[in-house]
């Protein structure tokens, strides 16, 4: 009784062992996804801030943060002489403001190499109090700006001379904020903060306007820049908002109380707001944290010193202040353009080889070839991506007209072949359908190669000039030595397997019955792969090119060996590229953990996953659509 | 009448000659594809041979010194010398992968044992068991990298940081768990490889007759007696196989340790004689990584391509003697169904 | 001319429908595949031309390996060598100077399951005519019509000839499959057990438009069930691993064979 019992305990424990391991199996599934959106989504909440209340005398200092430009009452600056280093050039410049003349004097830092030289700048024609005065992080420029919006551009020279070198208006403004990185700053107006950076166009430097944010209640008051671009802005009416340079609006922060009066950060988290009352308070932003947007992600961004909007991929700070560039577009296209051209060489093959292996060879020659074709799957791709970095790369481009004429000999062959079936000779197909694995084309095949080859190398004389390699360039078009081209090619061999072995299977797995019934009419073994076995097969075929397109987006030695790392957008076959899964493998395990940086990166994974994810599981359901059609008709 | 029939005659004539020739040219074309599928195979694995078969054939030139021993080149790439970048030679890189796949294995077993006999023996047919067969065949395709990123965000962050919190608090904030090392490694492989494991499981276990089961319970046995003594052991080899080719799936993958532990240089292995034997949390080398780490620090160096092909048929070779395991494992296995009769 | 005549006259190739179809003479037929050297073994049979001929045997005792013969089906078969001869209406089948295609032709072919081509009932029945050079529409539209006439299917699928095959019962696809194979107006139709895989009223039906197409086409059907052979056919032969073991007249093998192995086989005694 006793045993039974036990017997029978063991056996549910065991059934309970099974089912809860197998819950936590597919929990996991889910979990992986899960977790990613947990570490994308803070991106994209709103930023919250809470009070933090001090004992009295233990107020936090202020001066936390780079200075202010610009004074707060208007005056102040043009009343002060201002006072800028140049490390570079070892030399001060000392500003003295005046009526219509800036008097500006040049000492050497260390004392007594040079002399102090003076300099008078006539102020412009009605320019009225300056604003602020800085200089480019190269110390080319000084960069002088004026309450009525006049600005001016003066170009140092290495002894600290000043020429003036451009000048235009910008908004009439009371005063500058500095953004970190020195190459762009914030104009404090009456009702808009406006940020204007310093351009270089056809190497002349000019400052244009980047981006303005109206602030439709007035600005009574705006903060200072913080290290990860947040300006605080107290409204006329009171309140407090938040704008993070590159985001197109004006956050209201809640929580807290109106009739501000001004407002400025103490730490990049924590600022004040004083009150019309007097009184004074403290808030905490819940995290550094920049919020991020769609925009940011996947349209173009002009950035602070760039002159058009673009896409452009540099998240990680190389130096304090540089603004981070977050666009996924170039890692997307670099992904996508690699692929396709993956595809675009091994499909040809991988189905050409499918319907020979799955429908012309018998059941047991099909097992004796198919498994030399599928033992690509098992080559680590490290070690092809090695190998062709090492060996290939340095030959591709040189020899690129000789192996796109070997290549494209034989497709080219078969396609004339194709367009002149009619006229061949009898004595060519006499022989009918090929059936077995023709090993004596080989000699023939090595030969249509080498001659188209041979023809490549012709062409490549006489088009350009006798090398491929140094007409490129002259036609504008860059050429690199790891470029997107390469990584297709092995790519292509990567995912050849795959595709093959999924459309040979749906060929294969069509009963013969339908073959046979149309060969019994007397139709030829093509003719009835065409009418009867593919038609039953187009899903499971596609369903490969499909998955065989997902294991290409989802590689990443090949990417990271070939690809350059390159992040570009343009269209070239000839450039660098850089994909999603290997900017995942070189850039988190060095991003700060739960930084935005980090974030942007599990967003691009989740980006990589939710993509081969659709297509597998369209893939799939292609598939299985099908088979469950076809199962009907059996 | 007659004349109608002659004319019909000639009609099929003339299309079946151009049926037949285009039968000719596509069958061709197919069959040129499969010799040209083959041909990049016998291309790729004759450079690997000839390149690193050419390089392991030769022998360092004894630059320092006429005294010193020449090495042989096989010793260079097994314990190092001025060639590599790496000063330990490929030996720590082989004993990283074999102590990587082996916890791997000791994970991933039990896990894709159990979920194959949960999907044939327990599951239904309702929609969770629906969900998770769509689950595993996804988790298959999903690209090797998403497995790091995520041993990065849930086993290193989150459960190695709770361990580290927990136990070893005492060594914060230097992380013992809470950083990239053998254990989350093993891991994320194990997850990698679950699905190659379930199928071919769970293909053996389907494979079996129901009538199996149905006399070993008429016999009164429980289901979990059943599973052990009647259904496990006739799908060993299913399982065997399964395991192999998860082996040697994990051998060559290279993107999710990147993020989860592969270092260029451990200054000790991974496993030692004195207890604890295995040292879980470190970092590891790896053959893969060490291939990598190769190219990738002699960009365009012809030199290089020598040790890197040497160093690459190494791992090729390691990774084709367990497929070749599983393979002929599977035809036993089909041999013996044959002689039974269950296909 | 009736209108059965006529039907017929449209549905092969003999300009007099009268005219008998032509009979098969198998002279020393054997056949080996590399795993059953004696699939068949000097099998002689004279079958006449406008009969039903009924193979029957045990499984796997080379019945369908013999009908495969008739219209060289097995060549597509790796390691399959046969030797003997078969002559159709002067036309030695086996001789490896023969043109296949034309034999198909003339040697129809329906298979043991239903295999409808994944195109509409329309372009099935079409699909021989067409590969054949058959292009107006007109003429595709007349023979279509009178195939499925004659195989009995034309009042359930006329007003859907543009629907997918599949759409039909399992009955009506294999009426389907002989209509196709009528519709290249072969001169003889094989039958691999039509109606194995059908419900007892479409096996009903296949029988009865085999009674009726016996007028027109030599026929051999390869069949499982003792009763069917009885019913339709008008000479049997009793195969056993690869030897005819007796050939005669259904009748004469039903109730007087002269073997004891059909005795046996017939009424069930057979292992
Ligand atoms: N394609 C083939 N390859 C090898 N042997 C075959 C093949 N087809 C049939 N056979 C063998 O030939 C014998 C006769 O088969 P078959 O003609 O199909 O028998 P039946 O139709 O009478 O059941 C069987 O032993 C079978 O195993
Ligand atoms: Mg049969």
């Amino acid at each position: 009784m006793f045993a039974r019992d036990r017997r029978y305990l063991t056996d549910s424990l065991f059934g309970l062992l099974i089912r809860s391991t197998s819950l936590v199996v597919g929990l996991l599934i889910l979990g992986m996804f899960t977790q990613m959106l947990l570490v994308v989504w803070p991106m994209f909440a709103a930023p919250s801030v809470s009070e933090q209340v001090f004992v009295a005398g233990m107020e936090p200092g202020t001066a936390a943060v780079p200075e202010s430009g610009g004074g707060e009452n208007p005056g102040e600056f043009a009343d002060r002489p201002v006072t800028i280093d140049l490390p570079r050039k070892a030399v001060q410049l000392v500003l003295v403001p005046g009526d219509s003349v800036i008097a500006v004097e040049t000492r050497p830092q260390l004392p007594a190499t040079t002399p102090v030289r003076r300099q008078r700048l006539s102020v412009l024609e009605g320019a009225g109090a300056l604003s602020f005065a800085a200089i480019d992080v190269a110390e080319r420029y000084l960069l002088l700006t004026f309450k009525s919006g006049i600005f001016r551009l003066m170009s140092i020279r290495d002894d600290g001379h000043l020429e003036s070198a451009y000048a235009g208006t910008l908004p009439a403004h009371r005063s500058v904020r500095p953004v970190p990185g020195g190459q762009s700053w914030v104009l404090v107006t009456e009702d808009a903060l406006v940020q204007v950076h310093l351009v270089f166009l056809a190497a002349e430097a000019s400052v244009a306007t980047l981006r303005s944010m109206p602030v439709s209640d007035g600005i009574a008051h705006a903060s200072t820049v913080s290290p990860d671009r947040r300006v605080l802005v107290a409204t006329r009416s009171g309140e407090i908002r938040l704008w993070q340079l590159d985001m197109r609006k004006l956050t209201a922060l809640d929580g807290l109380r109106g009739g501000a009066r001004s407002v400025d950060w103490l730490s990049p988290v924590l600022f004040e707001v004083i009150y019309s009352d007097g009184s004074t308070r403290y808030f905490e932003l819940a995290s550094r944290l920049a919020e991020m947007s769609v925009n940011r992600l996947f349209f173009p961004v002009q950035f602070e010193g760039y002159s058009e909007p673009g896409y452009y991929w540099q998240p990680s700070a190389t130096s304090d202040g540089f603004e981070p560039k977050t666009s996924l577009i170039p890692l997307l296209l670099g992904t996508l353009k690699a692929a396709l051209v993956g595809l675009v060489l091994a499909v040809p093959v991988a189905l050409g080889a499918a319907i020979f292996v799955g429908y012309y060879l018998s059941s047991r020659r099909r097992e004796q070839v198919k498994p030399f074709i599928e033992v690509i799957a098992s080559f680590p791709t490290v070690v092809i991506a090695g190998l062709a970095a090492l060996w290939l790369a340095p030959r591709l481009i040189e020899s690129l007209p000789e192996i796109v004429g070997g290549a494209l000999a034989l497709p080219i062959l078969g396609g004339v072949a194709l367009l002149m079936a009619k006229h061949l000779p009898t004595s060519v197909t006499r022989r009918g359908e090929v059936k077995v694995l023709p090993l004596h084309f080989l000699p023939g095949l090595v030969i249509v190669i080498l001659v188209g080859a041979a023809l490549g190398h012709w062409v490549e004389q006489w088009l350009f000039e006798g090398s491929l390699v140094t007409w490129l360039p002259e036609q504008g078009i860059a050429v690199q030595q790891l470029n997107s081209l390469l990584v297709g090619f092995i790519l292509g061999f990567a995912i050849l397997p795959t595709v093959f072995s999924l459309a040979e299977e749906a060929i294969y797995e069509v009963p013969r019955v339908g073959a046979a019934g149309s060969i019994a009419l007397g139709a030829t073994p093509w003719r009835s792969f065409q009418d009867v076995v593919l038609p039953i097969a187009a899903p499971g075929i596609i369903s490969a090119v499909m998955l065989g397109f997902g294991r290409g987006i989802g590689e990443t030695m090949i990417f990271l060996l070939l690809s350059g790392n390159a992040p570009g957008t343009d269209g070239s076959l000839f450039s660098g590229i850089r994909s999603l899964s290997a900017t995942l493998a070189i850039e988190l395990p060095e991003a700060a953990v739960g930084g935005t940086h980090f974030r942007t990166l599990f967003l691009g994974a989740l980006i990589l996953f939710a993509l081969t994810f659709v297509i597998n599981t369209l893939g799939h359901l292609i598939r299985n659509r099908i088979l469950t059609k076809h199962r009907v008709s059996r | 009448m007659s004349g109608d029939l002659q004319r019909m005659r000639y009609s099929i004539e003339s299309v079946r000659a151009r049926e037949e020739k285009l039968g000719a040219v596509m069958s061709a074309m197919t069959a040129v594809a499969t010799l040209l599928a083959l041909l990049s195979v016998v291309m790729f694995l004759g450079f690997l041979i000839f390149l690193g078969g050419d390089w392991l054939a030769n022998a360092q030139s004894a630059t320092s010194g006429v005294d010193q021993p020449v090495k042989s080149n096989f010793e260079v790439l097994l314990w190092g010398g001025a060639e590599l970048a790496v000063s330990g030679g490929v030996f720590p890189a082989i004993v990283g992968t074999i102590v990587l796949t082996l916890v791997m294995t000791v994970i991933v077993s039990p896990l894709g044992i159990v979920v194959a006999l949960y999907l044939t023996e327990y599951a239904g047919t309702g929609w969770h068991t629906r969900l998770l067969r769509i689950g595993i065949q996804n988790m298959a395709a999903i690209p090797s990298i998403i497995y790091g990123v995520f041993g990065l965000a849930f086993f290193v962050y989150v459960i190695g940081g709770r361990l580290d919190n927990l136990f070893f608090a005492g060594n914060l904030p230097n992380p013992t768990f809470g950083a990239p090392g053998l254990l989350w490694a093993s891991l994320t492989l194990a997850i990698l490889t679950l699905p190659t494991v379930i199928v071919a499981t769970e293909e053996g276990l389907l494979r079996l007759p129901l009538a199996l089961r149905e006399g070993s319970r008429a016999l009164g046995a429980t289901r979990s007696e059943t599973i052990f003594r009647v259904v496990l052991p006739a799908a060993t080899p299913s399982i065997m196989t399964g395991i192999i080719l998860a082996v040697a799936r994990a051998a060559g993958e290279v993107a999710p340790l990147m993020l989860v532990g592969v270092v260029r240089y451990a200054p000790t292995l991974p496993v030692s004689v004195e207890a604890p034997f295995i040292h879980l949390e470190q970092k590891f080398m790896h053959l893969g990584f060490f291939v990598y780490d190769l190219t990738m620090h002699a960009p365009g160096s012809e030199g290089r391509v020598g040790i890197v092909a040497a160093s690459g048929l190494l791992l090729v070779l390691v990774i084709a003697t367990l497929n070749l395991a599983a393979l002929l494992l599977r035809l036993r296995l089909r041999r013996t169904f044959l002689r039974t009769g269950f296909e | 001319m009736d209108h059965r005549e006529a039907l017929i006259a449209a549905s092969t190739n003999r300009s007099n429908p009268s005219e008998a179809a032509p009979g098969i003479e198998v002279k020393g037929l054997s056949l080996t595949y590399p795993e059953e050297p004696n699939a068949l073994t000097d099998i002689n049979l004279s079958i006449p031309g406008g009969e039903v001929t009924a193979v029957i045997g045990p499984s796997g005792c080379g019945k369908s390996t013999l009908l495969r013969c008739f219209n060289r089906m097995n060549d597509m078969l790796e390691g399959c060598s046969y030797s003997g001869s078969i002559i159709l209406n002067g036309l030695d089948v086996l001789d490896p100077a023969t043109d296949v295609t034309a034999l198909r032709r003339r040697v129809g072919m329906v298979f043991q399951q239903p295999n409808p081509f994944p195109m509409s009932i329309y372009e099935n029945v079409a699909y021989g005519p067409r590969i054949g050079g058959v292009r107006r529409r007109r003429e595709l539209d007349e023979v279509v019509e009178s195939a499925l006439r004659l195989a009995a299917l034309w009042d359930e699928v006329k007003d859907q000839m543009n629907r997918n095959a599949i759409v039909l019962s399992l009955g009506q696809q294999q009426r389907l499959v002989i209509a196709r194979a009528i519709a290249v107006r072969p001169e003889v139709l094989l039958m691999d057990e039509p109606a194995s895989s059908l419900d007892p009223i479409s096996t009903l039906r296949i029988e009865e438009l085999i009674y009726e197409l016996k007028q027109s086409y030599t026929i051999v059907i390869v069949t499982h069930n003792m009763q069917q052979a009885a019913r339709v056919s008008d000479r049997t032969a009793f195969l056993n691993q690869g030897r005819v073991v007796e050939y005669d007249s259904t009748d004469k093998i039903f109730t007087n064979p002269a073997e004891r192995a059909t005795e046996d086989y017939i009424t069930g005694r057979y292992g």
